[in-house]
């Protein structure tokens, strides 16, 4: 079993009920979940808690994996929702809403794209910290975890349009908010 | 190594020991409490059905005795 497919322990799971072989799953993810759960909230207990629950959740879910997407990619959206979740409750803020975020003027999306993927790690890191949990969920999707368009529709249930919008919307606000840090330089 | 920044700040942490049994136990602790509700489930429609049973069967005595 160890040398199976992600897919095919969910289905072992799924089919025959054997749970035990869901410490495969964690074996091979926790690192990665705990890792992003790090870089959300900063603090290392907490983390541990939230990998706890993101791994229970994602068991008591598992009838609802489609298949259509990777296992990783399903858990690893079930990892930012729960992290942006918790960072909102935290911080008592409401979800962006996406149509009033201010789009900028001429903006040219390669651009953008260019500038910020050119950005040094520790600023880019500082820019992330600095931006809506939702932003930078958004950018990690598409820029750490190499999720493709139809992925994110998969693991959000939103538009392809809406997708687009939001990547792009995330692409400007990060960029503005390195050009407020770093204006002096 | 990647060029992509976004792969440079990626963490590499690793999870902490003990978690994968802490996680474990409440999965277990979790099929436990879903199977003892199928079998109080399971036994709850039984006991309807029983009920129904004696319910229709003392009307029948109720009718004969009375007809």
């Amino acid at each position: 079993m160890k040398e199976a497919s992600d897919e095919d322990i969910v289905r072992k799971i799924l089919d025959s009920g054997e749970h035990e072989v869901f410490g495969l799953l964690y074996d091979r993810y926790s690192d990665k979940v705990y890792g992003k759960c790090l870089s959300f909230v900063k603090n290392s207990e907490i983390a541990r808690d939230l990998l706890h629950d993101i791994f229970l959740k994602c068991f008591m879910n598992l009838s609802n994996f489609s298949f259509r997407s990777k296992f990783s990619t399903w858990l690893y959206s079930i990892t930012y929702n729960y992290c942006v979740d918790f960072i909102r409750k935290k911080r008592k803020e409401k979800a962006i809403d996406w149509d009033k975020f201010p789009e900028i003027a001429d903006s040219n999306e390669i651009l953008v794209e260019k500038e910020l993927l050119a950005l040094r790690a520790e600023r880019l890191k500082r820019v992330l910290e600095e931006v809506k949990p939702e932003i930078k969920m958004m950018l990690l999707m598409k820029y750490q975890d190499n999720m493709s368009i139809k992925d994110i529709m998969e693991s959000t249930g939103l538009g392809e349009s809406a997708i687009k919008m939001r990547l792009k919307r995330s692409k400007e606000k990060a960029l503005e908010k390195y050009k407020e840090l770093y204006q002096d330089e | 190594m990647s060029n992509n920044v976004f792969h440079i700040i990626e963490p590499n942490e690793s999870a902490p020991e003990n978690s994968k049994e802490e996680l474990m136990t409440s999965v277990k602790s979790i099929v436990l409490v879903l199977r003892f509700v199928q079998l109080f489930l399971g036994d709850y429609s039984n006991v309807l059905l029983d009920k129904f049973k004696s319910d229709k069967h003392l009307e029948d005595t109720n009718n004969q005795e009375n007809g």
